[in-house]
């Protein structure tokens, strides 16, 4: 299996004040295609820097980031840019969408922008209405984003984050602002769509997400400080024994 | 504490704070450069005539010793007469003045010599100083005359006749308040005293007159006395009359009137819109504080005394900059005439900058009175209620076939009209003061114009100085009706099929029942009453027929059908009957007009003035064939001056044409400018509002290109809505505001010239063009906005 990301001595480092903060510190990991990798760590600790940075979406100030063999680093705006349109989804944990534009308008508009194929526009929007219906939000599609719960706008989300069908998904605590059974079906549904080949990276401080996936990465003060496999990710088996098992290897590191 | 959180306040949001204090110096300086404008041009005419001594009323004659007995035994005898003086003055030929190379000068109006030191007036240099003397050899002109030939003070010219000649240096333009301006007809030389009696000595001037001044205790009494008397005057008139030969110079100070007013409604406009903007960025904080417990009172205090120390400073640089602003516009209001600046005085400037403050305060206090309705929950969800909104959203982009970035502009414009509705009154305004001003100016500048000083349209004028002097003194019709007929058949002989015509001026009182009033009076010689323009009935066609201009007709309350009375100085010297037939509109004379039918007799020895020769030409020709025609003409006549339609407005207008052009120039540059600072501002506004959403847009892979595009399509689409408005209502606020201009000056049917591709096309397109460059590059600003900022959405 291809390396989807690869990361090498990774350094963030954030000037404030005169100040330096080195917030990630010689960072090495790999997700390879397919898999599931949950981040997870105190707060303070670097997780969703080690997130934007890997991604491109914040610089890097040394090291390498390679994302299907790209390496980010080196890559201008605008390659970055093409890259997050076409290759790469992101999701938060607020349910960031614009304000003027209805659910599925949201959801539809980088596929419009994207140049990638000659879908036609009635053929995106058909596409973006089969997303929500397999997400089970279709009856919101022509709703304004104030009309819906913060559950199904997590779960257009996900569906904007997936309608140029990207390489990857990078999720910033896509469950932090929802509940326990809108987490459990924000989950799901990610766990669906890794498992139809979509490699996820996500950060998370939820255990019970974190179990769902294929490996954890546990990361201190900037430093990935060990790392937990996961059998058979995603699927419903022994669910509380991988919640147990991960659980203990967390109280081992500190958590 | 609250000074701490000011403080804080006035330093974290600094860009927000900035833009906020630039519009409020913007504001300030507009409104206080606009007002004092608004005092001295409105009081321009009236406080140049004092600042100059003019007297009352005026009287200029030519050398007739039995006339001038008269109107001196008149004037000693008169009850309504304070004082009196009188002052000589020489006429000079065109033809006696040559330039510095030898060519003659070009003047299409006579020359009068006068000393600096008369009795009637006083005469101000071009830095508005009084010239109290000239040294031998030294000459001042009116700016004009230095224009139309090039001169520059230091040039020099002479006065010839025979073998007598007198060199004179020019020293410098001259503000002269009687005969300053071009429609005047006479043009005033000054000299010094020596240089004056050289002239009358040795050059022998073919007229010589006298120019009477009266101070009238009551004015409207001493003209009735006066037009009962049948004096031989070149002039005779009080300074309303003299005022409107500077009708031009009012024309364009009434544009700078248009565009103060709306320098004044842009600044409130803009200013209620910053304001709006600025509170709804610290709505969030109100939340806060009223969560913390902090009472509504002190909240609301809290960002008045904010805005109060804001728009203080704002205020202040306002004021300052306002002085040279407003001097700056009013430098370009006339070259002819003293405006004062600042009639209004610094203590205006400081009013208007003071009404600043309390306009900022006020529009703080009005949009914080939410502060005490707002739930502090409320105001942390930025004013929403939190549950359901209404639709925020018009179009929808999975019906839509615009590409994205034009669908995102689109979409915002009209999901948040409000927002843009600033802009679009901004943009429409400014697209309003350029094209009314611009067609104000067309229509100055066309040769059509001429109908409207009541003269009929020709293709060809002759300026013959000499013979115009003899058809004014020589009393006799016939003598310029042979004239006419003489060179109609001239012109024919040379193939040129032509009617010539004179147009000669008098001056009656016209009396209907109780009213009356002394009004300029027109005969065409050689050309039929039907020639010209009349906005109701009828060409007066019999000798007992007038027409009237309509505001002699609302004057003396006569319309068509009536009968009026004019003494026209026939044999009897008695007041005859006419009856009016039809109506007309001049700019000459404050509207005040009369024209008789070609078949009245009238006495030409009261001739007060003729214009130019006029020829017209038979044959249908092309542009072409009139060039050559022209051509032609200037060949036979070669000694005399030929002039085109479009060379004989721009010449009765004088320098009008090229102040016109700076006046034009001036306004779309300031209108320009106000534009690209508007729009940068406001685009560095909506970029600070807009972190979020372009923090989000960047995330899900919006190249940088395509939201600057969307922040200039938006600036794009709303400056194009702003035309269409600002062209459909162009056309109404030309009549409202120049129309009126024109009416006051006595042509209430205005129709204005329209150069659609210069109006519609080309001053649009840059006004266009350097708003979208001035929002590209503040929207270069998105670069720095980190996709982080996503994490900032509201």
């Amino acid at each position: 299996m291809n390396n989807a990301l690869d990361v090498k001595n990774l350094c963030k480092t954030y000037i404030v004040n005169k100040r330096q903060n080195n917030v990630l510190k010689n960072v090495n990991f790999t997700i390879r295609e397919g898999e599931m990798v949950a981040v997870m760590g105190p707060s303070g600790s670097g997780k969703s820097t080690l997130l934007y940075t890997v991604s491109g979406m914040d610089s890097i100030t040394a090291g390498d980031s390679m994302f299907y063999g790209k390496n980010i680093g080196e890559l201008n705006v605008n390659a970055l840019a093409d890259l997050r349109l076409d290759d790469m989804g992101f999701i938060f944990q607020q349910m960031y969408m614009l304000k003027n534009l209805t659910v599925v308008d949201n959801i539809i508009l980088p596929a419009y922008q994207s140049k990638k194929g000659d879908e036609s526009r009635k053929k995106i929007l058909r596409r973006g209405q089969d997303l929500m219906r397999k997400l089970g939000i279709i009856e919101i599609s022509d709703n304004d984003i104030n009309e819906v719960s913060g559950g199904q706008l997590q779960r257009a989300c996900i569906c904007r984050s997936m309608i140029n069908n990207p390489k990857m998904i990078f999720a910033d605590e896509p469950t932090g602002a929802l509940n326990r059974t809108a987490s459990d079906e924000v989950m799901s549904e990610l766990i669906k769509i890794n498992l139809e080949g979509t490699t996820i990276m996500l950060v998370t401080h939820d255990v019970k997400v974190a179990a769902k996936c294929s490996r954890v990465l546990y990361i201190v003060d900037g430093n990935i400080k060990g790392e937990y496999n996961l059998d058979n990710a995603g699927s419903d088996i022994r669910p509380i024994e991988r919640e147990r098992e991960l659980n203990n290897w967390l109280m081992e590191m500190g958590w | 504490m609250y000074q701490r959180i000011i403080k804080k306040d006035l330093m974290r949001k600094k860009t927000m704070n900035i833009i906020l204090l630039l519009f409020i110096i913007l504001a300030s300086t507009f409104v206080s450069s606009s007002v004092n404008n608004l005092i001295s041009i409105s009081t321009a005419l009236p406080n140049y005539f004092d600042r100059a001594g003019l007297y009352d009323y005026i009287i200029m004659t030519i050398n007739d010793e039995k006339n001038d007995a008269n109107i001196a035994e008149f004037l000693n005898e008169s009850t309504h007469v304070n004082k009196w003086v009188t002052d000589e003055y020489l006429y000079v030929s065109r033809d006696d003045i040559r330039l510095y190379d030898g060519e003659l000068i070009t003047m299409d109006s006579t020359a009068m010599i006068s000393r600096v030191d008369i009795k009637q007036q006083k005469f101000f240099d071009s830095n508005n100083d009084e010239i109290k003397e000239i040294a031998d050899g030294e000459i001042y002109m009116p700016i004009y005359l230095m224009k139309n030939n090039n001169l520059q003070a230091g040039d020099k010219l002479s006065i010839k006749k025979d073998d007598y000649s007198i060199d004179l240096t020019i020293r410098d333009s001259c503000k002269d308040a009687f005969m300053g301006s071009s429609m005047m007809g006479v043009i005033r030389l000054l000299v010094s005293d020596n240089d004056y009696s050289r002239i009358n000595e040795y050059l022998i001037p073919e007229i010589q007159g006298k120019l009477y001044s009266i101070d009238a205790h009551d004015i409207e009494a001493f003209k009735k006395e006066y037009n009962k008397e049948g004096f031989a005057v070149v002039f005779s008139g009080d300074q309303s009359m003299i005022s409107t030969t500077y009708i031009m110079d009012m024309l364009i100070a009434l544009l700078f009137l248009v565009v103060s007013v709306c320098l004044i409604v842009i600044s409130f406009v803009i200013l209620k819109f910053t304001i709006l903007f600025t509170l709804q960025e610290e709505i969030r904080e109100i939340g806060v504080m009223k969560a913390i417990g902090i009472r509504s009172r002190r909240i609301r205090g809290l960002y008045i005394l904010k805005y109060l120390i804001i728009s203080i400073v704002g205020a202040l640089l306002g004021f300052l900059l306002s002085i040279p602003f407003g001097n700056m516009l009013l430098d370009q209001v006339s070259e002819n005439i003293i405006i004062s600046n600042n009639a209004g005085g610094v203590f205006v400037n400081a009013i208007c900058s003071l009404l600043i403050v309390g306009v900022v305060i006020f529009f703080c206090y009005s949009c914080t009175h939410q502060i005490n309705k707002l739930s502090p929950i409320r105001a942390i969800r930025n004013g929403s209620e939190g549950e359901r909104f209404k639709r925020k959203g018009l179009l929808r982009l999975g019906k839509s076939h615009l590409p994205t970035v034009l669908y995102l502009a689109m979409n915002n414009i009209f999901s948040a009209p409000k927002r843009f509705g600033a802009l679009v009154i901004t943009f429409t305004i400014g697209i309003i003061l350029i094209i009314v001003p611009i067609n104000t100016i067309n229509t100055l500048s066309d040769k059509s114009l001429i109908a409207q000083f009541n003269m009929a349209e020709s293709d060809a004028y002759l300026i013959n100085e000499s013979k115009q002097i003899k058809y004014i003194t020589g009393g006799n019709r016939e003598f310029i009706s042979n004239d006419t007929n003489a060179m109609e058949e001239k012109l024919k002989d040379n193939g040129i099929n032509a009617s010539v015509y004179c147009e000669v001026m008098f001056q009656y009182r016209i009396t209907h029942g109780d009213y009356s009033v002394n009004s300029m009076a027109m005969q065409g010689v050689g050309i039929s009453a039907e020639k010209y323009l009349y906005t109701s009935g009828q060409a007066p066609k019999y000798s007992n027929e007038v027409a009237i201009t309509h505001i002699t007709s609302k004057e003396i309350g006569a319309s068509i059908g009536d009968t009026v009375k004019i003494n026209t100085g026939n044999a009897t010297n008695t007041e005859k009957e006419y009856m009016v037939t039809g109506i007309y509109q001049t700019l000459n004379n404050l509207g005040v007009g009369i024209r008789f039918s070609e078949k009245e007799e009238l006495n030409y020895l009261n001739v007060t003035g003729v214009f130019p020769i006029q020829i017209k030409y038979i044959d249908d020709l092309s542009e072409d064939g009139e060039e050559e025609y022209l051509d032609r003409i200037k060949k036979i006549y070669s000694g005399l001056i030929v002039k085109s339609g479009d060379e004989y407005i721009e010449d009765f207008l004088g320098d009008i044409t090229e102040q016109l052009e700076g006046t034009k120039r001036l306004i779309v540059g300031v209108i320009v400018l106000i534009n690209i600072l508007v729009t940068i501002l406001m685009v560095k506004t909506f970029i600070i509002k807009e972190k979020a959403e372009i923090g989000l847009l960047k995330s899900t892979g919006f190249r940088n290109s395509s939201i600057i595009g969307w922040q200039v399509l938006r600036i794009g689409i709303i400056l194009i809505i702003s035309m269409v408005l600002g062209t459909i209502l162009s056309n109404p606020i030309s009549q409202i505001s120049t129309g009126k201009g024109f009416e006051m000056m006595g042509a209430s049917h205005i129709e204005f010239v329209i150069k659609p591709l210069e109006v519609y096309v080309l001053y649009p397109l840059l006004i266009l063009a350097l708003t979208l460059i001035a929002s590209i590059i503040t929207a270069l600003q998105i670069r720095r906005v980190s996709v982080q900022e996503t994490h900032n959405i509201e």
